[in-house]
């Protein structure tokens, strides 16, 4: 667990997702009163367990690595393991930075997509490219790409996550750049945002936020009066009721 | 057992998309049996998370295409 955190403190930005499934029974709650407490730095995506279509083997830790196009490269104990894991790791993140495919514009364009974050130059370069099944392909990665950050953004907001969700909001808007094609979905994604109840959610998710990083320097001990503080005073907004969420968890 | 379609052509059909998750249920209340597990060198079917602590707005095993993801099954005990 402690080395999971550590590849992810590492490389999260350069582009590797990591996700810890406690897989002994745990309750929702149990396991984020667990992290707080054992690992308050852990900013991996954690979860009760689930069935995974990944192999099962016999004993824990167990971790398995999927590429980038979604291909099952390597499955095992990912500490006896470490060394090939790290070298199958940096490998990927190769890949996310130069882009992978057939052709150099593929390359190119997944570059732009994935490593880049840049939705309107991989547009340019799929729009130069010829007719044919690679272009589509690529065509549908991008449209697929902007859909996702839409969904993520609205979930984050459902969640009561909105500083989270301004800044993805953000990196949209200057992902898409000048774009027609995307322009209204933006204006009306940003508009959610700007308005009354945008910003009480902000504004709420600001104090949260505050209360977050207290926590993440492990002081928990004021953390439910914190806690309950702001669900009284924001308890009409979704951060609010994210705080009472992580209040049952204390 | 009902066989899964998997997507060809498309660099997105290493997920597979009509990829249902175990006990759900088909229109007709027959139980679907979950996607075969992914062996090294084959595409992961998609599955679904219950939501994160950490959240970040992804929830299924295709929303992580275009980077590496590193998933690891841990304990608290």
């Amino acid at each position: 667990m402690p080395s999971a955190i550590q590849h992810d403190l590492e490389l999260r930005e350069k582009g590797l997702t990591t996700i810890l499934v406690e897989s002994q029974g745990a309750t929702p709650d149990a396991l984020a009163r667990f992290l707080w407490q054992q690992f308050p730095t852990n900013e991996c995506l954690s979860c009760v367990n689930v069935w995974l279509p990944l192999p099962r083997t016999g004993g824990l830790p167990n971790a398995s690595l999927v590429s980038v196009d979604g291909t099952l490269l390597w499955s095992g104990n990912p500490l006896r393991d470490a060394a090939k894991l790290d070298e199958l790791i940096a490998e990927q993140l190769q890949l996310v930075r130069k882009g992978w495919g057939a052709s150099a514009d593929a390359k190119k364009a997944r570059a732009q997509l994935y490593g880049r974050n840049k939705l309107d130059a991989a547009q340019a370069i799929v729009r130069g490219m010829a007719d044919g099944e690679e272009k589509a392909a690529l065509q549908a990665e991008i449209d697929r790409r902007f859909e996702l950050a839409k969904k993520r953004i609205a979930q984050l907001q459902e969640r009561g996550h909105w500083q989270q969700a301004f800044g993805l909001a953000k990196e949209l808007k200057a992902s898409a750049g000048r774009s027609a094609a995307w322009a209204t979905d933006i204006a009306t994604l940003m508009a959610t945002f700007e308005s009354v109840q945008g910003k009480a959610e902000l504004a709420a998710a600001k104090k949260l936020a505050r209360i977050v990083k207290t926590m993440r320097k492990g002081k928990l001990a004021k953390v439910s009066k914190q806690l309950r503080k702001l669900v009284a005073k924001h308890g009409d907004t979704k951060v609010g009721a994210r705080a009472e969420r992580m209040l049952s968890a204390f | 057992m009902r066989t899964i379609p998997i997507l060809l052509a498309s660099a997105l059909a290493t997920f597979t998309l009509s990829a249902q998750e175990p006990g759900q249920r088909q229109e007709r209340g027959q139980q679907s049996a979950p996607p075969k597990p992914a062996a090294v060198g084959e595409a992961v079917p998609n599955a679904s998370f219950p939501q994160f602590f950490n959240d970040d707005g992804r929830q299924q095993l295709s929303d992580f295409y275009g980077g590496p993801l590193l998933i690891e099954k841990w304990g608290t005990r």
